[in-house]
């Protein structure tokens, strides 16, 4: 393990627990499900600088930590579903399409994590009564996704230089 | 490589699409007023209330309880413990194809339609 790559990881899993966890204080309006997703945004930094074991590890350590913060295995259902589908969708999409399109990767990232959650949901009630939920989650998965996607594509132009002359080389 | 995937309009069209279906089955939903709750514990139904006649029924689980309220037409989980609260911040449904859902709890509130045209579950 490179020791400035393994510095770079750690900053994003502290930059995205912190998130996260600030993300949680929003009270809910009605739509289980529906959040901004800001830490998609650390996930996508993660995957263009650092690649998808990096990427993986450190959501599945976020995934962690925050199920321990608030303390529920349904939470921890939630997240870690929600996190596998859009990590899945993302690290495969991201190796062929260009820079430009990160924005539709996130997109995409955003509705197999509400998918994710949906699937979670089905799990715990042993039902498919959730689908009453998918149309709102895919307008509110489009939206957000494409919020965090060109925040992570302004992020790359801005310090993008920087970040990988300072950790990747 | 050139592929239709790497064009922005391809995606812009996807999911501009999938944002108009969703819109649309949203307002169809809306459009089908229900007539009956039934409260499912997992797969199990183990209740059921009128949409057209108040009723407050608390449902006792062993992972704890809900207090499902029916008023003016309308459900609504009234309180419960579970952690999240999920379950009573969904705030009021009228509509049949609707659902309320206690994951932690395992329960689901779905609304239904007794009438000829049902055909779901
Ligand atoms: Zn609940």
């Amino acid at each position: 393990m490179n020791i400035k790559k393994f510095c770079l990881s750690s900053m994003l899993l502290a930059l995205s627990i912190a998130i996260y966890t600030l993300e949680s204080f929003i009270p809910p309006i009605g739509i289980p499900g529906v959040k901004p997703g800001l830490s998609n945004i650390v996930t996508l930094i993660s995957l263009m600088y650092l690649g998808k074991g990096y990427t993986a590890l450190i959501l599945f350590l976020r995934v962690s930590v925050t199920s321990l913060i608030s303390g529920t295995l349904v939470s921890f259902m939630f997240s870690l579903f929600g996190s596998v589908f859009a990590f899945a969708v993302m690290s495969v999409l991201i190796s062929f399409l260009p820079k430009k399109l990160i924005w539709a990767i996130s997109v995409c990232g955003a509705v197999f994590h509400n998918l994710g959650q949906l699937t979670a949901a089905a799990i715990l009630i042993e039902n498919l009564s959730s689908l009453y939920y998918l149309p709102m989650l895919m307008l509110s998965a489009i939206i957000t996704g494409a919020f965090t996607g060109i925040t992570a594509q302004i992020l790359d132009n801005r310090l993008g230089q920087i970040i990988r002359r300072k950790f990747l080389q | 490589m050139r592929t239709i995937f790497n064009n922005s309009k391809f995606w812009i069209g996807l999911f501009s699409a999938v944002a108009a279906i969703s819109i649309a089955a949203i307002v169809l939903t809306e459009l089908n007023t229900g007539t009956d709750v039934l409260i499912f514990y997992k797969d199990k139904l183990i209740y059921t209330m009128k949409l057209s006649e108040n009723e407050t029924k608390r449902i006792e689980l062993d992972e704890g309880y809900n207090e499902i309220e029916v008023k003016n037409g309308e459900v609504y989980v009234k309180s419960a413990d579970c952690k999240n609260q999920i379950c009573v911040n969904s705030g009021k449904k009228s509509s049949a194809g609707s659902a309320i859902i206690c994951a932690p709890h395992s329960l689901t509130v779905k609304i239904e339609n007794d009438g000829p045209a049902d055909a779901s579950v």
